[in-house]
């Protein structure tokens, strides 16, 4: 495993292209673009003001740059370099911008979800949306990018638009039987879009794309309900994260629950692996220390090293209280995240926020679960094979694989905390974003995770 | 009887006394004064008795006494006292015979009576004692339901208590419920309070939203522009097309047709998998029922041989049934036709599989029951067969073993060259080849002792050759300046050469002591030759004083040399401090190729290592 030099970075935008070639990552007002192997600048474009936002387009050609101070967006080419576009929604104001599909137009949300205006790059033309609805996932595209589905409030009343993309025509257009609609998210193969209804209420809705309601679920009542909604890649699982600190999964023939994911705080089957990240003084080897010194022995090492150890059951998590004065109460599944090849379900517990809990699909049941010294962050898996990236907010990474687990240390003069990271698309590099910093992490082979800590003073 | 007798005695005497009162009172005896007097003063019987009778008869009064005796015992029925007279009006005689007799009587029964007595006192007491006894128990009983009883009232009053309590509860309840039925119509109430008014905020919210979108958008806001360079192509490569009334329905016509082949396209998607999996299950469930009745199939033949059982008919039917299925290809059928055919086959089946695993339990039970059968014998034959191949095959192997080993050691005594060798070690196994590198190492270790004892050998004679010509020298020294002391010559020169052979003499003479130690152990080390003595030798010979001795006087001799040696290679005197045994095995591999010769070389060399370890020691 090897890492990149440190780049500067401002509120941890860095994204990497669509079809992977390249890295985009903002400093300040400045937008970089690099190659993702070389990590040579290719492009540097200079913006009016900082930078909030940095989406790519679908084919890679096109990047955008919202200005939400500002109420701005521009987009650069990355073909020419010369050509500039810039998009101001004026007194209007913006708070969300995104691209369409097909790369060519853009939906800039208005301040109060007033409308969603659509400028097209290639013609003049601009459409407006009325009506969207101020929701936590309000627009959501199929992966095809045919259709866009779209959270609408009329008449205290919950909608979904669908329309299509190649000319933003309505095609469907139907209540939801809802309070108050908070998510909508279309399965990946395009057909069904789950909707779901606020906390106050578990319910969750299935449309077709014709607009048919398919199913409905509910798990319980009186209670808080969703938190988070999951689709496996396949379709085939769709799985629904709730206050009450479990995950349901329901299948795609009949819409029903398979199977009740349970995040207890103790651990008690022996046949789970509980990885344990426990704290490592660095190992005193006389014939290392002496020559040549470590450059991180020389640096202000800060964070001591560490490691995972298989915990012998029972283990009980540490488990956190939740304020019941509070809004939002830190109870619930709070993030859940598939596996490419939909075989692992990886879930973080907002009770238990150091854990992340693995689950077999397959065999229905925990696989692993790992403690983490500090809370889980952000995680991601590997978009090409079974492997879980983690990071706690700490200058170490963490990558789980059905194999075991690894801590690597981000080596570099001071603290790297790593906030928050991205897969290249290829799976091979791994992006760590910090604060101000990013730096790229490059796992070449299988043997790059087992080898990790041999190989760790690789600071280029 | 003896207890009749008691029992009645007592009253009979309470009754003759009783008698004998009532007729000293009746008859005027002489003294019957006084003992009523006697009686009546209630004083101890034995005393009133006693100074009864002595004042009973006296001097003047025998014959009244007499005659009141005998009136007395008349009446008590004794014979009289006096003798029958004759005559009327003769005195009577008293008859002392039947006094005496009377007497006697009267002391038997009187003894009669104490003996009565005394049973009836024991009586008494016993009686007493049970009496005791019982009047403890029944305290004891009393105080026991005493205690039950109170105990009783407690539990009442528990009960009572705890009734009460449940009362209360119950009205708690009842007041909880109530409670709770007020709060859920209140937050009913509060709740489509709630929606009311988010209603109306949301309406006059959209109101306000509706008036902003007028007052932002409908004002020519010059500001919401966009500014291009160009144009860019659509990423299809087509152009937009302008919309009207017509291409609008055409478009809508469009989107929905697409809309619907996305949809009918995941449909039969799903249904192909959907079919696919139903195929793998009907494959799975034929494949089963294939192996059903293969299975069944031999089993069919005993019961049919035996009688024509009912199991045998249903099973030729199964067969005739699946036959059939299999020739109708059940793939391409349906589901609803072929599945009656299908279950019910399968349950039928199952139901004989199901028997026939049964009766085999049941087989397999008496079989435990009789003991050991054939079959069992026979596997344990096999098992002693294999186990007897197997023991061979070691056997076989182990002597192949010994072939090899054998023969490379021929290949050694014969010093083969090494291309052959390397040769032949390729065409062994890694295993082998691993075994065979011990061996050779251990070969080499042999080696290396015969020629270290070799080289002493010949060390010795060199020695002795040059003591010899140290000898001689001195010798011819010593003729010389005896020569010289006879002939008057020069001093100075005689005494340099003294000092020069003197010096020369010392440190040959100090080396054979070296070379001695080794080769005093060797005898021990060299005939088992393995690396094991080796490194004993080594480790053997700081212990030995003789040996640092020489080490010291080594030092002082050739401090030179050694400086140099540990100069000249740093890097190699550090892994010697790690790991002793490991420079050992890699300096045999170093001296190998000229231990041929074992000359002057290795034995250098040899030096350069004791030296290093010297140095090593503490």
């Amino acid at each position: 495993m090897n890492f990149s030099e440190v780049f500067k970075l401002s509120s941890l935008l860095c994204k990497f292209s669509p079809d992977g070639k390249y890295l985009a990552s903002c400093v300040q007002y400045r937008l970089v673009v690099r190659d993702a192997n070389t990590l040579q600048i290719c492009q540097l474009y200079t913006c009016l003001d900082q930078i909030q936002h940095v989406e790519w387009s679908a084919d890679s050609l096109f990047i955008l740059c919202a200005l939400y101070k500002r109420g701005l967006v521009q987009v650069w080419s990355l073909e020419q370099p010369e050509w500039h576009c810039k998009i101001d929604e004026g007194s209007a104001g913006l708070v969300a911008s995104c691209w369409s599909p097909d790369g060519r137009h853009i939906l800039n949300t208005t301040e109060f979800h007033l409308r969603i205006t659509v400028w097209s790059l290639c013609t003049k033309s601009v459409s407006y949306i009325k009506y969207p609805k101020a929701c936590q996932q309000g627009i959501t595209f199929t992966r095809d990018g045919r259709y866009l589905a779209l959270a609408e409030r009329r008449d205290c009343k919950d909608y979904v638009s669908i329309l299509v993309c190649s000319d933003w025509q309505l095609l469907r257009h139907f209540d939801t039987d809802t309070q108050d609609l908070a998510g909508i998210e279309w399965a990946p193969n395009g057909c069904v879009l789950a909707a779901w209804d606020s906390c106050l209420e578990y319910k969750i809705l299935l449309y077709s794309l014709d607009g048919r309601l398919l199913s409905t679920f509910c798990a319980y009542e009186w209670s808080l309900g969703i938190k988070s909604v999951a689709w496996s890649p396949s379709s085939q699982f769709l799985a629904v994260g709730s206050y009450d600190g479990k995950v349901r999964i329901l299948n795609h023939v009949t819409w029903k629950m398979i199977t009740e994911f349970g995040h207890p705080a103790t651990i008690n089957n022996p046949k789970i692996v509980v990885y344990k990240e426990a704290e490592k003084s660095p190992p005193l080897v006389l014939g290392r220390l002496a020559f040549p010194p470590p450059r991180a022995a020389a640096g202000p090492l800060s964070s001591t090293e560490s490691k995972y150890e298989v915990a012998s059951v029972p283990v009980s998590l540490q488990t956190l209280k939740p304020a019941p004065d509070r809004a939002n109460p830190r109870i619930g599944i709070g993030a859940m995240a598939f596996s490419p090849d939909s075989c692992f379900l990886a879930t973080r517990s907002d009770s238990v926020p150091t854990a992340v809990w693995i689950w077999d699909i397959q065999k229905l049941r925990l696989l692993a679960a790992l403690e983490q010294l500090s809370a889980v962050r952000c995680f991601q898996w590997d978009p090409r094979q079974a492997r879980l990236a983690i990071c706690t907010g700490g200058s170490k990474v963490y990558l789980w694989s059905p194999a075991g687990c690894v801590s690597v240390q981000v080596p570099g003069e001071g603290d790297f905390q790593v906030l928050s990271l991205c897969w290249h698309l290829s799976g091979d590099s791994l992006a760590l974003l910090s604060k101000d910093h990013f730096c790229l992490c490059f796992l070449e082979t299988e043997q790059g995770v087992g080898t990790a800590f041999g190989q760790r003073g690789d600071h280029t | 009887m003896g207890d009749w007798m008691t029992v009645t005695d007592p009253g009979l005497s309470s009754e003759s006394k009783y008698i004998s009162q009532y007729t000293s009172e009746t008859k005027m005896s002489p003294s019957s004064l006084y003992s009523q007097q006697v009686l009546c003063s209630s004083i101890p019987l034995s005393k009133n008795v006693h100074s009864f009778f002595s004042a009973f008869c006296t001097e003047e009064n025998i014959e009244q006494s007499i005659s009141y005796l005998d009136q007395e015992l008349t009446t008590f029925g004794f014979p009289s006292l006096y003798e029958e007279s004759k005559g009327k009006e003769t005195k009577r005689e008293l008859n002392i015979v039947a006094v005496l007799n009377c007497m006697n009587e009267l002391l038997v029964l009187q003894r009669k009576n104490l003996l009565a007595q005394e049973n009836v006192e024991t009586q008494n007491l016993k009686l007493g004692s049970d009496m005791d006894h019982l009047q403890n128990c029944y305290a004891k009983l009393k105080e026991q339901l005493e205690t039950s009883r109170r105990e009783m009232i407690g539990l009442q009053e528990r009960d009572r208590q705890l009734q009460c309590k449940n009362r209360n509860l119950h009205q708690l309840l009842k007041n909880e419920k109530d409670e709770v039925q007020k709060l859920q119509n209140i937050i009913a109430s509060r709740a489509t309070q709630y929606n009311h008014d988010m209603k109306r905020k949301e309406r006059e919210y959209n109101k306000l939203k509706e008036r902003l979108h007028q007052l932002v958008m409908n004002k020519k806001d010059k500001k919401i522009a966009m500014e291009v360079l160009n144009y860019v192509g659509r990423a299809d490569g087509k152009r937009g097309s302008w919309r009207t009334g017509k291409t609008e329905a055409s478009f809508f016509l469009r989107n929905e047709d697409e809309m619907y082949k996305i949809l009918l396209n995941d449909y039969e998607y799903r249904q192909k998998q959907i079919l696919m999996e139903n195929a793998e299950l009907k494959k799975v469930l034929q494949q089963m029922k294939k192996e059903m009745i293969s299975l069944l199939s031999p089993q069919k033949q005993k019961p049919r041989e035996r009688a024509d059982d009912s199991t045998g008919t249903v099973i030729s039917d199964i067969e005739e049934d699946a036959g059939e299925l299999s020739r109708e290809s059940m793939w391409d059928l349906s589901c609803e036709t072929v599945r009656e055919q299908l279950t019910n086959s399968i349950r039928k089946q199952w139901r004989i599989l199901k028997s026939h695993v049964e009766k085999l339990d049941n087989q397999v039970s008496k079989v435990h029951v009789e003991g050991f059968n054939d079959e069992d014998v026979i596997s344990r034959q096999d098992h002693e067969q294999e186990t007897e191949k197997l023991e061979l095959e070691i056997q076989q192997c182990k002597e192949m073993i010994k072939t090899q080993q054998q023969l490379l050691q021929q290949q050694l005594a014969t010093a083969c060259d090494d291309d052959t060798t390397s040769l032949l070690r390729d065409c062994y196994l890694l295993e082998e080849k691993e075994r065979l590198k011990e061996e050779w190492s251990l070969f080499k270790e042999q080696k290396k002792n015969f020629e270290k004892e070799r080289r002493s050998f010949t060390e010795a004679a060199i020695r002795l050759g040059l003591e010899r010509k140290a000898f001689e020298e001195e010798r011819a020294s010593w003729l010389k300046q005896q020569f010289l002391n006879m002939t008057t010559f020069d001093h100075q020169n005689s005494e340099n050469v003294k000092l020069l052979s003197a010096f020369s003499g010392s440190s040959d003479r100090d080396n054979p002591t070296v070379h001695s130690r080794p080769r005093q152990k060797k005898p021990h080390g060299a005939p088992s030759g393995s690396p094991v003595c080796m490194s004993k030798l080594t480790k053997s010979l700081p212990a030995s004083p003789s040996t640092s001795d020489f080490c010291q006087t080594r030092s002082c001799v050739s401090e030179h040399s050694s400086i140099s040696v540990l100069n000249t290679t740093p890097e190699e005197s550090k892994p010697n401090q790690v790991g002793r045994e490991c420079t050992n095995q890699k300096w045999s591999v170093a001296s190998r190729p000229d231990s041929q010769e074992g000359g002057y070389s290795g034995r250098s060399s040899t030096y350069a290592n004791s030296h290093v370890e010297k140095d090593d020691l503490p």
